[in-house]
């Protein structure tokens, strides 16, 4: 079944087949970056929302109108958009999260041409105010998107979209429980991570029904991964597409067993309160839910963060975590040394790492080594 | 025979008020440190958005990022932001933050060290605003952590494309708003004092008084030919604007730098004795080694302007309203330039090239500021484009002087002049 999702998207918009497809009923794509994107919304207005992840390629064009102080990830897109990847896309949609995007997108919508675009605000804390000023922000992106489309996006379509996404981070959610939750896994750390990768990437509800079939095999599987080498939690932004570091990990004998980044598990935890109206559902879930996002700044987040590593490290029984920053990412910056001190005193072997373009494989192959030796070494 | 450093560390200044900009700042430190000794309350702030409202109380104000120039300028940096290096934070984070960070971990004690003024006292809470900069807040968070004390937050939304000076969305400003009355009652806690409306509204009107000021200052600078007062001495009366706005002491200061500058017009004084070539400058500048504005005076070539440096805190075009208060500040505070999207900065760089008559534009790229670089790149593109100017880029950090090499600068700076030389001489 993985290899039926696997034919079902890909990075690269224009090579993506749930995008051909979608087109090809006469409905709109759009681009989106960043995992704060109200997803819901856009899918209610029935435009199909991918999210964009850039690539590994090499910069050329970008750096024309980017400084090399942003995110691998964030120059990469740009350099997507200048090269004509997005030009078949009916819109982009971005969030002013940190000062990576407004570095690299802003370039992006004065230098591509996109039928609607959308560069918003996420906010930075979380006051009383800040819930009232985002529904307000929502409500005017609900009617900027309603006049682009002609038409109203209805109560029940909104519901209808949350109930959709929701039924997908649930789904999701038991791909990460037959992963992690008991000593022999059920998926690989790969294998999860590129289920979680595809989500993004393909009509959430296709994707939902091709996971359901998977998840009904999941039981008698037979080839089932390799278990009692060292897990790994996954702690960091987002990582580069091609899934390297799960596929090194497991290599040398270990497996990811849970992560808290923002290309996994923090896309998708959580639901969406159904019970309460579609708009303030979204509020709270994207302001509560997603609230370990490193430019989070309200009291008391990184001692959430770190609550949920936690959290994530007893639910899926990791051994320890390796933190993976993406090269010029302040925000993640400013609070790895405490992370790491924090975790240290805790007693939980770490590994920091860095990754700009792509993964240095060879030298970070010796280190994840070490790594493994030094679990192992403390588990004896 | 000594030789001569091939770009001097201290920048050419023609006003008296500039020259004496270190030493009232220095007084300030040294207030604040003695209102540490008596108990009064002591924050840390950031520049820009806060200001006014913590005039309204009486407690010790620094602003560590100006701190940052001034300990850069002093050649203290380095054992602060090796502190910090050896905490796991890289040199590439805003040296604002490596140099504060550093002294906030330890290196303030040091006696082997003269710091500025006998450097900040320890504060007994931060402040600090992300409009336009969220990685401000990310560097007093960790400041908070390290010291265990209280951190307000003020969170700023981004003006995206659609909006412009006279269209914000009011649900924005109604946000910001509402922070500033919960930073009150914040500093309220903090202090043990009451808030006085009517004393804002004062500050308020003497904040005005100094954005004008520093407003006709700017207009002066662009607009005369020759230039009467370059940016090298911008870079010291800015401390007037964004470290005591909203007293006295600022209105004062810039009305004798505006007053000393209309005598220069009067005298018909240039910054250079035979002005040839007018250049823009955008960018923090190097404040260890600010003899590089200097630097193109060889060619009869002046930094007439700076707006990313001059705008990046405040808006002198927008007046605030004492009797809208909290609406005004927010909406002033919204205003800065680097909170725009880059279409806005686009326009003011085509104004700024047409009305200031520039011939070339140096940009720095200050490395560790990523909302100083951000639209850097696009406006370069854009000068070239449209105004066919000749423009060089550079990376300096704009307090950290790991990396400087004069003789680098030099060069560059050299080959831009002669381009600038010779668009001027096929014309």
């Amino acid at each position: 079944m993985l290899s039926q999702i696997r034919k079902s998207y890909h990075i690269l918009p224009s090579q993506n087949e749930s995008v051909k497809r979608w087109k090809e009923k006469g409905k709109k794509v759009f681009g989106y970056v960043c995992s704060n994107i109200p997803e819901e919304m856009i899918y209610a207005a029935d435009i199909l929302p991918v999210r964009v992840l850039g690539t590994t390629a090499p910069i050329v064009k970008a750096d024309r109108y980017c400084a090399r102080n942003v995110c691998h990830l964030m120059r990469s897109i740009l350099e997507l958009g200048l090269e004509g990847e997005f030009a078949h896309l009916d819109g982009m949609v971005m969030a002013y999260g940190c000062e990576g995007p407004k570095m690299a997108m802003q370039p992006m919508i004065e230098r591509v041409e996109f039928p609607f675009y959308e560069y918003s605000f996420f906010p930075h804390i979380r006051k009383p105010s800040t819930y009232t000023y985002y529904l307000k922000d929502l409500t005017r992106f609900k009617k900027d998107l309603e006049n682009f489309i002609g038409k109203e996006i209805t109560e029940p379509s909104l519901r209808k979209a949350i109930e959709v996404y929701n039924e997908n981070r649930s789904l999701l959610r038991k791909v990460y429980d037959l992963r992690g939750q008991d000593r022999q896994p059920k998926i690989s750390g790969v294998e999860a991570a590129e289920i979680v990768l595809s989500s993004v990437l393909m009509p959430k509800e296709e994707h939902s029904k091709l996971l359901s079939q998977l998840l009904a095999e999941v039981p008698d599987r037979k080839d089932l991964p390799k278990a009692g080498g060292p897990r790994v939690h996954i702690c960091g932004t987002a990582l580069p597409p091609d899934l390297k570091l799960f596929e090194l990990v497991e290599e040398l004998g270990g497996i990811v067993v849970s992560d808290d980044l923002c290309t996994g598990s923090r896309d998708f935890w959580g639901q969406v309160d159904t019970s309460l109206e579609p708009l303030e559902g979204l509020v709270n879930y994207y302001l509560d839910q997603k609230q370990h996002c490193p430019f989070n700044y309200a009291d008391q987040t990184w001692s959430a963060r770190l609550d949920n590593i936690k959290q994530m490290m007893n639910r899926y029984r990791a051994d320890g975590v390796i933190i993976c920053t993406q090269m010029w990412c302040d925000n993640f910056l400013f609070h790895r040394s405490f992370l790491i001190r924090d975790l240290e005193a805790m007693g939980i072997p770490v590994l920091s790492i860095e990754v700009e373009q792509a993964f240095d494989l060879g030298p970070l192959r010796t280190r994840v080594q070490a790594f493994f030796e030094m679990i192992e070494g403390r588990q004896e | 025979m000594t030789e001569e450093p091939v770009i001097p560390a201290r920048a050419k200044r023609v006003l008296e008020t500039s020259r004496k900009m270190g030493a009232v700042a220095k007084a300030e430190i040294a207030t604040a440190i003695e209102a540490k000794q008596i108990g009064k309350p002591v924050a840390w702030a950031g520049v820009g958005s806060l200001g006014e409202l913590l005039r309204c109380f009486d407690i010790a104000v620094t602003f560590p990022e100006n701190y940052g120039t001034a300990t850069a300028a002093a050649g203290v940096a380095p054992p602060c932001i090796e502190t910090t290096l050896e905490w796991g934070f890289p040199r590439s984070q805003c040296s604002y933050f490596t140099i504060n960070f550093g002294f906030a971990a330890g290196v303030k004690d040091r006696s082997d060290i003269q710091f500025p003024g006998g450097g900040m006292p320890v504060p007994d809470f931060l402040l600090m605003d992300d409009t336009y900069c969220v990685h401000r807040v990310g560097w007093f968070r960790t400041v908070s952590e390290l010291l265990h004390i209280p951190l307000f937050v003020v969170d700023g939304p981004f003006l995206s494309k659609r909006q412009s000076f006279d269209r914000i969305d009011d649900y924005a400003v109604e946000y910001l708003a509402s922070q500033l009355k919960e930073a009150v009652l914040f500093l309220e806690e903090q202090t043990g004092q009451r808030f006085d409306e009517d004393k804002l509204k004062e500050i308020m009107r003497l904040s005005n008084q100094t954005t004008q000021l520093f407003g006709e200052l700017v207009e002066l600078s662009g607009k005369t030919v020759p230039c009467p007062v370059a940016t090298e001495d911008f870079a010291y009366l800015l401390y007037a604007l964004n470290c005591l706005i909203g007293t006295q002491v600022s209105v004062d200061l810039l009305r004798e730098a505006r007053d000393e500058v209309k005598a220069r017009i009067e005298r018909g004084e240039g910054v250079v004795p035979e002005e040839k070539h007018r250049l823009l400058f955008w960018g923090n500048p190097p404040y260890y080694a600010l003899g590089v504005l200097s630097y193109p005076h060889r060619y009869g070539a002046v930094f007439v302007s700076a707006p990313m440096l001059f705008l990046t805190f405040t808006n002198p075009w927008l007046p605030l309203d004492p009797e809208k208060p909290f609406e005004s500040l927010a909406r002033r505070y919204l205003c800065q330039y680097l909170n725009f999207s880059f279409d806005k900065c686009a326009e003011l760089q085509d104004c700024v090239i047409r009305e200031y008559r520039i011939d070339g534009i140096f940009y720095l790229v200050n490395i560790g500021c990523k909302p100083a670089t951000a639209p850097q790149y696009y406006l370069k593109s854009l000068a070239e484009e449209r105004h066919g100017l000749p423009t060089v880029l550079l990376e300096l950090e704009q307090a950290d002087p790991e990396g400087y090499d004069p003789v680098r600068v030099a060069s560059a700076l050299d080959v831009f002049m002669e381009m600038v030389e010779g668009k001027k001489s096929h014309a």
